[in-house]
């Protein structure tokens, strides 16, 4: 917990977040909100203003984000609702609290390059259309280098261990990596 | 406005532009250009000729909501009751010529220059309303039912568009709900953000007109925070939920058209529920602020008054002379200055005619002595008669310097304030001031400096913050320790940095420098200067030599006593902590190097630094 505030310390995010007056637009036009009226942006700030910190870090919601930005542009006090939100994610998988879901996501990632794997149905379709078949695991070395050096392999090995003081640090960003490797 | 235009010594102008403004308070000479209206005042406004007019373009007065023809009135109770051509888009088909049986219509008109001599002068140039189009999420322009508030006043007015009906734009008929959204690009970081003041209150009495003209229209206010700060607004406010007007406390995200009829739907985060929701109306009004009016900025630049952040005028003190701009015998009244309700303008408006007449009911005008002025003994010395400088030009807030290209620059006393800004940023030292001349400053830096300087804490404080700080950590008796010299002037931009390498080269122990904070500079930019000054100066004697504890800037208000004496004690632990010994080492070791700084002294003959030396 120390490292998680000692990060958000570093990223100076209670800083950026201080001059929100809670107008609620991020959560209002927020594209996740409208399917899940439990995911709120505007609660996640409000919880960093009142250094309710342990709260977020227990709270697999904020994995729900899709990054679509919506709320950082609506903004009027120009807060970057969905950077933060990504800052947290991050802070999150640093300390291992990772959902599951997103564990075998990235796990599928390294395995086949996919973020999911295509159906038999799919395959047909594409088989019946004529399309190429879809090239499976990661062939670029750069990539893989990049992961390895990141440490996603051991972050992905262990979801379960929540020790803090782990070398966890070099973690960089792994949810960023996931965004780069959908784009590939 | 009918009783100004008849008042005998109201001389109402209008269709006229204030082109040039010279001279300073009590003797400004104006420049106005009246513009032909290409009707003579012969006219009895029949009307006759907005009929043979053939041309129709959109009506600026109605907010583009009904036409108008090329020759109009811009509104029935417009003062003077006088028709105008509008020469961008009349044809020239001599048709209201014809029609008017006065022969009013004289299309040889020109515009005329007027010169007038006025002793002072209100900018009451007003505001205009923000356009809501670049708010996208809202949809203002895409959506024909979301308007602006100026748009929805015009359309519940008597004598407006549909006179008086309120409509949906779309196909004119009567909403079922009406939304309004407040702060709709103020308080907003991207647009203004400012808080405009009138608009909760505007939205409060439209929304409540609404209700009483239309009892079965449901209405809704989306507001963040409702400010109903003034008397009897209150009040207001809570008739106004009597009546019926639904409150909500969200600032809607985005505006949709409704799938089934041709309502809109407003997707928004309900604060006290705490989850996203969804409202269908009919009509949407955006309650859009205040901002500058066009023009505010050549008019200010024409008269030298300066804009804010916002870029509305700048007041000379906004919490002391809130009526006064910059320059002396100019006042401000109303929206021009910054966003204001009714109340607050007929209260500035009047406070600035009294401001006036203060001035004009006098023959002579008494100004403080305190005036910055040129060196007399060398005229030529300003850098401005061989090449561009106009530091102090710049540097003057008020504008009584002035440069002219290839003259000496020269300080017109009426418009002076005092600050002396100006002075330490003359690269040719040739600017002083009254009752604060260098050699005064010096006289009493060597005075306080004479015996036992290590001692010592040389502080100079500014007039109105500073020193007042100062007294009033005597006035509570609060306790600091008695080694600080305070030396006063007008303003902490005065302090030159010469002041300071001279007491460091007396052998000060340590020197404070303080003034205003920066928003309550009395000189408006003096303490910016100052802090400027004083930064660089910091590093300077760091390098010298000099620890950075002996050298100390601190903005200290009037009331903060308590910080003057805190800073002084401080001060007086760091002297005792850096010990005689070192500070002596220190000044022994700078002293030639701040001789070789202050060497120019010398040369000056005004300021003989070997004879001061003996007489102080």
């Amino acid at each position: 917990m120390e490292q998680f505030k000692r990060f958000l310390m570093e990223q100076d995010i209670p800083r950026r977040v201080r001059v929100c007056y809670q107008c609620g637009v991020c959560a209002g036009g927020c594209p996740v909100g409208k399917w899940r009226w439990d995911f709120n942006p505007r609660r996640f700030i409000e919880m960093i203003l009142r250094d309710e910190i342990d709260d977020i870090i227990k709270d697999d919601k904020i994995w729900l984000c899709a990054a679509c930005h919506t709320c950082l542009e609506r903004c009027p006090q120009t807060i970057e609702v969905s950077e933060i939100m990504m800052q947290l994610k991050n802070a999150a998988a640093r300390i291992g609290s990772i959902p599951e879901n997103q564990v075998k996501m990235g796990r599928e990632i390294m395995k086949t390059g996919w973020t999911q794997t295509p159906g038999k149905r799919t395959l047909r379709i594409r088989r019946e259309l004529g399309l190429p078949e879809i090239p499976r695991g990661i062939r670029s070395r750069e990539l893989r280098n990049l992961m390895d050096c990141l440490g996603l392999p051991e972050q992905l090995k262990r979801p379960e261990n929540k020790d803090n003081d782990g070398p966890d640090r070099s973690v960089v960003n792994p949810t960023n990596e996931k965004k780069e490797k959908n784009t590939e | 406005m009918v009783d100004a235009a008849r008042h005998p010594k109201i001389n109402l102008m209008t269709y006229s532009e204030v082109k040039e403004v010279k001279g300073h308070v009590g003797n400004f000479r104006v420049t106005i250009e009246h513009k032909p209206r290409y009707v003579t005042d012969f006219c009895n406004a029949c009307g006759d000729c907005v009929e043979a007019c053939p041309i129709k373009v959109p009506n600026e007065f109605d907010e583009q909501l009904s036409p108008r023809h090329a020759i109009y009135q811009s509104f029935a109770q417009a003062v003077p009751s006088a028709y105008v051509i509008d020469s961008d888009n009349c044809i020239r088909c001599y048709k209201c010529v014809d029609a008017c049986e006065r022969r009013t219509i004289d299309f040889s008109q020109e515009s005329e220059q007027i010169e007038l001599d006025v002793g002072s002068i209100v900018m009451a140039t007003g505001f205009e309303v923000f356009n809501p189009a670049p708010l996208s999420e809202y949809g203002y322009g895409r959506w024909q039912n979301v308007i602006n508030a100026p748009e929805l006043e015009r359309l519940l007015d008597p004598s407006g568009p549909t006179r008086g009906e309120l409509v949906r734009p779309s196909d004119f008929l009567v909403p079922r709900q009406v939304a309004f959204i407040q702060c709709a690009g103020s308080r907003d970081e991207r647009y203004n953000s400012y808080c405009s003041g009138y608009c909760c209150m505007a939205s409060i009495k439209t929304a409540l007109h609404i209700r009483e003209t239309y009892p079965e229209i449901e209405v809704f206010i989306f507001y963040i925070d409702i400010r109903a700060s003034h008397k009897g607004y209150e009040e207001f406010f809570r008739r106004a939920r009597e009546r019926g007007v639904k409150f909500i406390r969200c600032k809607p995200s985005e505006i949709e058209p409704s799938a089934g009829h041709r309502g809109l739907v407003l997707h928004g985060e309900d604060r006290e529920r705490g989850r996203p929701m969804k409202w269908e109306a009919d009509l949407v009004v955006l309650s859009t602020g205040a901002v500058p009016a066009r023009g505010t900025g050549e008019m200010g630049g024409r008269l030298k008054v300066s804009l804010d952040e916002n870029g509305f005028y700048r007041e000379f003190h906004p919490k002391l002379r809130p009526v006064d701009s910059p320059t002396e015998g100019v006042f401000l009244a109303g929206a021009a200055c910054g966003p204001k309700d009714i109340p607050y303008s007929v209260a500035q408006g009047s406070a600035a005619a009294a401001r006036c007449s203060r001035i004009l009911m006098k023959e002579n005008l008494l100004i403080e002595p305190i005036v910055a002025h040129m060196l007399p003994d060398q005229p030529d010395r300003c850098l401005n008669v061989n090449k561009k400088c106009g530091i102090c030009v710049e540097r003057c807030p008020f504008g009584a310097m002035t440069a002219l290209p290839g003259e000496p620059a020269f300080v017109t006393e009426a418009k002076c304030m005092g600050c002396g800004t100006c002075i330490p940023d003359c690269p040719q030292g040739g600017i002083s001031q009254n009752h604060f001349h260098d050699l005064q400053i010096y006289a009493q830096i060597h005075a306080y400096l004479n015996d036992l300087p290590e001692n010592k804490i040389l502080a100079f404080m500014c007039w109105w913050c500073s020193y007042p700080g100062a007294d009033n950590a005597g006035t509570n008796h609060l306790q600091y320790p008695p080694s600080s010299r305070g030396i006063r002037v007008m303003c902490a931009g005065r302090i030159r940095k010469d002041f300071i390498l001279e007491a460091f080269r007396k052998g000060a122990g340590m020197v404070l420098v303080s003034g205003c904070h920066r928003q309550d500079c009395h000189y408006i930019t003096g303490q910016h200067y100052a802090e400027r000054r004083m930064t660089k100066l910091s590093k300077t004697l760091e390098r010298m030599g000099i620890s950075a504890e002996r050298f100390r800037v601190e903005w200290i208000s009037a009331a903060e006593g308590e910080k003057y004496a805190r800073v002084i004690r401080e001060m007086d632990q760091a002297l005792k902590n850096i010990g005689q010994k070192r500070i002596k080492a220190e000044n022994a070791k700078t002293h030639s190097e701040l001789q070789r700084c202050l060497a120019h002294l010398s040369d000056l003959s005004l300021f003989p630094v070997k004879t001061v030396k003996g007489t102080a």
